[in-house]
């Protein structure tokens, strides 16, 4: 009776030793919770915790977005990975991966991986239409863009719009037009930049002209290589400023379309996996 | 033979056992002591389970607060700021609703945004129920002077409140800091001098070359009537020397203030860590 | 060759905005001091030129007598980031000298505009304009 008692009571002890919350169950449940409240380092370091029973494809899933949400992306791979080919969330992760690739630029491995895809996919194809327009400016037929919904068909044709009137500065031109001073400028939009540039390289060769005839030799060379370098480097500047015009227009689409499909949460309309 | 009062101690001892440290207690303490491992990222877990778990609200304030505070021992004091304000929806009575508005002015302090401190603590004063704590709000307003380097406002009040030891570092700095006000006026007058006045010599001396040269480029073509040369050469030349001289004198002060406040923060985080901000 | 510059620059953005944003997207430690954070910090400043000091070119040192014997005394004049002289060191990395000296002029005339700059990225209330925006190495 009395080691009975005892073997209870310690038993009791340390039964009471164990904290709930840490139970398999538990952790899933609080793993969850973190993961929709988008603390995503926390949430996978929960989900490591569970046992081979307590992982299933629910839980590769949301690791998987885990890690491709603080930007992981080989470990989310990783992930994808393993989830069963035979499982309904095999489309979403494999929607995911393709966000991967779309937010990667790697249209070439995307174009392979939805064609290695033994359903088709609509999103993954809806992604692989937009990587191509925005990468490699190759314009969908306009039947694909009945596929897209409302709000989806006017960012679309909106890109595509931009797309066909791309209008890039050149920097040949701008280097040309800049033989006036400024003009070149003025041409790729720096309206301020070339009046400086006019007035600054005219200054500078009037007071070289200037000292030259009052004989004021050493000033005048001083002026004149001042002159000739604002003069030639406004040509240089034109021409690169015609290549960053250009640039900073391309990367503006990007950021822009970028930031809309962000918001539209890369089109996975259905996919909600916080209730 | 057991008697029957054995039976019942031990019936006791298993209940006291089972029932006598609740789940969210057990949780609490063991966020606490990864808290006070200075374990801060896994703390921040570890009560958001409390929270989780604490279906009755009943340590929502407490956890929220300690979060804050694993992110502001972190350095991530936006986040600090964010979960403080979540604290003081969920504060209970007037002590807490105290504690959490002068925790999130010291955030202020910290962050240098000591005008936003100062409106906050202007804040809780007029609101009239905190008058016990008045030598709290005064003691914080101290601190704002410290990280204003106002020394002299600062250490009256340390003085008045009994801290001795910040009594005297107020004390310390006030003669050790530059002024940099003196500083700027004396290059206005002689280009280099603000420079000598903050150690910097080989600055002073260069910013007085050049001033010295530049002027009398200038001078010299203004005497030879080239009137558009000297205008040139005084806007190209001069001005800017005696711009970039009024600004390295204002520069160097503020530079030496700064190594020697970052010190006294040092000093202060290293012995005083139970009285700062 | 424009494409890589802009995928490098996107992606560069995508992680910064998720890392910055995002404080808990990567494990942190305790600060040493927290309250030395938001100091000016005067003293990394110097170890930064310090460990640019360490590999030096005969432009570099050019540009370093010209920082010492001049730049350092004429005040705070410019408004883009990285500065003028700075510019021309580093478009010395990415392209040939004529062309870094002509860009550097450009540089001097577009720092000379006193009307409206243009759309610069705002660091440090200056207006960032890196020669890497111009040319690609």
């Amino acid at each position: 009776m009395k080691t009975i008692l005892i073997t209870l009571s310690v038993f009791n002890y340390l039964y009471c030793q164990i904290n709930f919350f840490h139970t398999q169950e538990n952790i899933k449940l609080f793993a969850d919770h973190l993961f929709c409240e988008k603390d995503y380092l926390r949430a996978i370091e929960e989900y490591v915790r569970l046992d081979e029973n307590f992982i299933n494809d629910s839980v590769l899933l949301k690791i998987g977005i885990s890690y491709l949400k603080i930007g992981q992306f080989i470990q989310s791979e990783n992930y994808f990975k393993k989830i069963n080919d035979k499982s309904p969330l095999k489309e979403i992760s494999n929607s995911f991966k393709s966000i991967n690739f779309l937010l990667n630029n790697k249209v070439d491995s995307l174009e392979e991986f939805c064609s290695n895809l033994n359903f088709s996919n609509e999103i993954i194809n809806k992604h692989l239409i937009i990587s191509k327009l925005l990468f490699k400016d190759e314009l969908p037929d306009s039947s694909v863009i009945t596929r897209f919904n409302e709000f989806d068909k006017k960012f679309l044709t909106d890109l595509i719009q931009k797309k066909i009137d791309k209008k890039d500065k050149s920097p040949i031109l701008a280097a040309s037009l800049s033989l006036i001073p400024g003009l070149g400028k003025i041409y790729t939009e720096n309206y301020t930049d070339g009046l400086t540039s006019f007035i600054i390289t005219n200054l500078f060769a009037y007071l070289a002209v200037d000292n030259f005839n009052k004989s004021h030799n050493f000033r005048g060379y001083l002026f004149s290589i001042t002159a000739i370098g604002f003069y030639l480097g406004n040509i240089v500047g034109s021409y690169y400023s015609a290549i960053k015009f250009n640039k900073s227009r391309q990367q503006k689409i990007l950021d822009d379309s970028f930031e809309y499909l962000k918001n539209r949460n890369y089109l996975l309309d259905d996919v909600n996996l916080c209730n | 033979m057991m008697s029957i009062y054995v039976i019942k101690c031990f019936l006791v001892l298993i209940v006291f056992n089972c029932f006598g440290q609740d789940d969210l207690l057990k949780q609490k303490d063991y966020a606490d002591s990864i808290f006070k491992a200075q374990n801060y990222f896994d703390a921040i877990k570890e009560y958001k389970r409390l929270m989780f778990f604490d279906k009755q609200d009943n340590f929502s304030f407490y956890a929220y607060n300690q979060i804050a505070k694993c992110y502001k021992y972190g350095g991530k004091f936006e986040k600090a700021s964010e979960y403080f304000s979540l604290a003081l929806l969920k504060a209970r009575n007037d002590k807490e609703i105290f504690h959490t508005k002068v925790n999130l002015c010291r955030l202020n302090i910290i962050q240098r945004k000591t005008s936003n401190a100062k409106r906050m603590l202007d804040q809780i004063e007029n609101e009239g129920r905190f008058s016990i704590y008045e030598d709290e709000i005064k003691y914080w307003r101290a601190w704002i002077y410290f990280f204003e380097w106002k020394w002299v406002e600062a250490s009256k009040i340390f003085e008045e409140l009994g801290k001795k030891n910040l009594y005297e570092i107020c004390i310390s700095n006030k003669d050790k800091f530059y002024s940099i006000e003196k500083a700027k006026i004396l290059s206005m007058f002689l280009p280099g001098l603000g420079q000598f006045y903050t150690g910097n010599y080989l600055s002073g001396f260069g910013s007085f070359l050049w001033n010295t040269l530049s002027a009398y480029l200038t001078i010299s073509a203004f005497y030879q009537d080239r009137i558009f040369d000297g205008v040139i050469i005084s806007n190209l030349l001069w001005l800017r020397f005696y711009k970039g001289n009024l600004e390295n004198a204002e520069k160097f002060a503020l530079e030496k203030n700064n190594i020697l406040f970052e010190e006294t923060l040092d000093f202060i985080y290293k012995n005083y860590s139970e009285e700062i901000p | 060759m424009i494409k890589n510059n802009l995928i490098v620059i996107f992606l560069i953005f995508i992680l910064n905005s998720q890392l910055i944003s995002q404080v808990d997207f990567i494990r942190w430690e305790k600060s040493d001091n927290y309250l030395l954070i938001e100091s000016k910090n005067s003293l990394s400043e110097s170890i930064e030129t310090k460990n640019i000091n360490k590999k030096q070119s005969f432009i570099d040192v050019l540009l370093k007598v010209y920082k010492y014997s001049f730049s350092n005394f004429d005040g705070d004049n410019c408004s883009f980031y990285p500065s003028c002289s700075e510019f021309l060191a580093e478009s010395f990395k990415l392209t040939n000298p004529i062309v870094s000296i002509l860009l550097f002029f450009d540089r001097l005339s577009r720092d000379t505009n006193i009307f409206y700059k243009g759309d610069y990225v705002i660091i440090n209330n200056r207006y960032y304009d890196p020669p890497s925006d111009y040319i690609k190495k």
